[in-house]
């Protein structure tokens, strides 16, 4: 082998190695992907517990209507889910708002109030998973 | 030999990516199915008589809503969810049943395939699943085997799916969903 096939066959290492190096990134990314997808649909589910448990109490009268934001505003839960091996953080806000969700000031006249629910803690999980929703005084 | 590694990791990959992303909409599908066919337990029904078995792998409640015809009826039924060996090598299925008949869309048993057509019909089968456990929860959200104090069912789903190259390496995904049995809770209240 000479000089000049000895540099190509170094070329073609060189090249055939990147090429690895990039599907391999590529790989790792799309897994990162897919778990973070998971994930999400998890905390989409732990958001709901919350909001549906808000749903249920008020039904039952358990919870009053004036008293959601001194239950549930800047509450914190923590779930373990033993098959997933994971953690999650719940951060729960509450407050009054108005018929588009927009928060208002605590003092507020309003049949409305807005509560958040907002799930981190895994660490494949690329952001905060958050969603909120608006109950309403019904006097019923 | 290198390229040739590389297009048959890429076929590998690319398939489990599909696949798993496919599981992972199945599995929110199926928790929201779970999820609305608790919604409407217990209507007609007095709150404390709402669960008629509770265990940790299978549990039966009752109703007046029939969800074989989507109405309101004047007749109590029991609907009962259990996991079943597979009606083929779909793997094990979560067996949906009202008054003991298997709830069914004809599309399920005849093709196998999965026909997403509503929430509220079709569940007979919830396929790919490999476990489901059941945790129940008073009204104060306190962990209670006691069937009349039962107002809601945290229930982890496991669901596994054979790849399509390597059998020997499955797919598997599993998801936490607590249903509250509203109805009950409205019962509570009124």
């Amino acid at each position: 082998m000479n000089m000049m096939e000895m540099v190509l066959a170094l070329f073609a290492v060189i090249l055939f190695s990147s090429v690895a190096l990039s599907y391999n990134q590529a790989i790792w990314r799309q897994t990162d992907y897919l778990f973070n997808a998971q994930l999400v649909v998890q905390c989409n589910h732990l958001c709901h517990e919350v909001l549906d448990e808000v749903d249920a109490k008020l039904f039952s009268k358990q919870l009053g209507f004036d008293n959601i934001i001194s239950t549930y505003n800047n509450k914190t839960r923590s779930v373990t889910i033993a098959s997933q091996s994971e953690t999650y953080n719940l951060l729960i806000k509450a407050a009054v708002c108005d018929s588009f969700g927009v928060v208002m000031p605590a003092d507020s006249l309003s049949l409305f109030r807005r509560v958040d629910v907002s799930v981190s803690g895994p660490p494949a999980l690329k952001r905060p998973v958050n969603m909120y929703r608006l109950y309403t005084r019904t006097y019923m | 030999m290198m390229l040739f590694t590389f297009s048959t990791q890429l076929t590998e990959t690319a398939q489990r990516a599909i696949y798993t992303s496919t599981m992972i909409d199945y599995m929110d599908q199926a928790g929201s199915k779970v999820n609305a066919l608790i919604a409407l337990a217990g209507i007609g029904i007095p709150a404390d008589d709402v669960v008629k078995t509770a265990l940790s792998d299978r549990m039966e409640f009752r109703t007046m809503w029939s969800y074989d015809l989507d109405v309101l009826t004047p007749d109590e039924h029991i609907i009962e969810l259990k996991v079943e060996p597979g009606i083929s090598d779909l793997g094990e299925v979560i067996a949906i049943r009202q008054d003991g008949v298997l709830l069914t869309n004809p599309a399920y048993v005849d093709s196998l395939t999965y026909v997403e057509s509503g929430l509220v019909k079709y569940y007979g089968y919830i396929l790919f699943v490999e476990s489901m456990r059941f945790k129940y929860f008073d009204k104060n959200d306190a962990i209670t085997n006691n069937k009349p104090d039962i107002r809601s069912a945290g229930i982890e789903l496991g669901f596994k799916r054979d790849s399509v190259g390597l059998v020997s390496r499955p797919l598997r995904t599993s998801l936490y969903i607590r249903c509250f049995f509203m109805n009950s809770y409205m019962r509570m209240g009124a």
